[in-house]
């Protein structure tokens, strides 16, 4: 999945207007761009909301459909991303009700309470140790917290982050964003030199 | 820190390359299956490019919109009731469509009004199938054998546009 670059000044912005207008014109190619910028990101918040695989396609594909449906209105890439964000919720949030599980979320107060040995799955083949430690780690951390770290890391991966998409997947203002990761990510680094077992106050911040 | 990318055994790096690091751990760990990104692309596929959109107004699932939850007492299978809304502003041309879904198992069994009413030609269409049914002189129509999963309804009448429901996940 490659993006297309736009044949003007070939800022991402102009990237994704160029992108919309080129599939509205009817050129795959040019969706497959748009599907390349934000797919692993919409998949990441399937998965944050801790929807069953079969559930998870199917919230997957319904996004993109109605992403299609509403492509015309799309055009302005931090549009996208809070549109993209809040209909992946929506639909996820929905999927869960219909499922009949509910997962712990939007409630700060759980937001710095880990959770017991009993949550950690089983870590897939990470051939590192260290590498199976930060995922020991992660999953020691609140319910809340694995979710805004699940979708910002999707986020990490992309060259252009969206943070309208991610504030808007997981239903807070953008601007809670940042002390949301932070904190998140002091208690997972709490737990990392835990784990590691050298002496606190080893960390080099 | 003189480390370029792996923190040394006994520091944490900052928060950037913590990310960067959990990034990495997760890409190895759960990637974006080949086959769901598959999904996304070939979506492209089944856009209707002449129909107009009649919105999703009403949805008994949806806490929000939801006038009437339905309440099932008797064992029955769960319905539920959905309402799409079209309106052409400048000519007036407006059309319900309530739908009744059951769901049989892995087995959806829609059942629809048109309002106004009048016959028309429905075109339900999925990822996987597209089936076609007619709507009768009084706007009613029963589609079976619908799948789970996102569907949209094309409603060809008489002289008048298309008109084409919201993709609505069942």
């Amino acid at each position: 999945m490659t993006d297309e670059r736009a044949a003007g000044p070939g800022g991402p912005d102009d990237d994704l207007s160029w992108l919309v207008r080129r599939a509205l014109d009817g050129d795959r190619t040019a969706w497959d761009g748009i599907v390349g910028r934000f797919g692993d990101r919409v998949w990441a918040v399937c998965r944050a909301y801790r929807l069953g695989p079969a559930d998870a396609a199917d919230v997957y594909q319904q996004t993109w459909l109605r992403v299609l449906e509403h492509l015309a209105d799309l055009r302005d890439p931090d549009r996208m991303g809070a549109w993209i964000g809040t209909t992946c919720r929506h639909e996820a949030l929905a999927a869960l009700r219909r499922s009949k599980r509910f997962a712990l979320v939007g409630d700060s107060g759980v937001l710095d309470r880990s959770t017991g040995p009993e949550d950690d799955p089983a870590a897939p083949v990470l051939a590192a140790d260290r590498d199976a430690e930060l995922w020991r780690a992660f999953h020691r951390l609140s319910p809340r917290c694995r979710q805004v770290l699940r979708v910002l890391v999707a986020d990490a991966d992309q060259g252009r982050p969206s943070y309208e998409m991610a504030a808007a997947a997981l239903g807070i203002p953008v601007g809670s964003l940042g002390p949301t990761r932070a904190r998140c990510l002091s208690r997972l680094r709490e737990f990392l030199t835990t784990g590691i077992g050298g002496p606190p106050g080893a960390s080099s911040q | 820190m003189n480390q370029p990318s792996e923190p040394a055994d006994r520091t944490v790096p900052d928060d950037d390359r913590l990310m960067a690091w959990l990034a990495e751990v997760f890409r190895m760990a759960e990637p974006t299956p080949v086959e769901v990104a598959e999904l996304a692309r070939e979506s492209f596929l089944l856009r209707d490019l002449d129909a107009q959109l009649a919105g999703l107004v009403e949805d008994s699932d949806d806490p929000v919109t939801a006038m009437m939850p339905v309440r099932d007492l008797t064992g029955a299978p769960p319905r539920r009731l959905l309402g799409y809304h079209f309106l052409d502003g400048r000519t007036g041309d407006q059309l319900v469509i309530a739908v009744e879904v059951e769901s049989l198992g892995e087995v959806r069994r829609l059942s629809g009004q048109l309002t106004p009413a009048e016959p028309a030609h429905i075109e339900v269409r999925q990822p996987a199938q597209v089936l076609r049914v007619v709507a009768d002189p009084l706007g009613r129509f029963v589609v079976a054998d619908v799948r789970p999963g996102p569907v949209s309804m094309t409603c060809r009448r008489a002289g008048a546009p298309a008109v084409a429901t919201q993709w609505t996940l069942i």
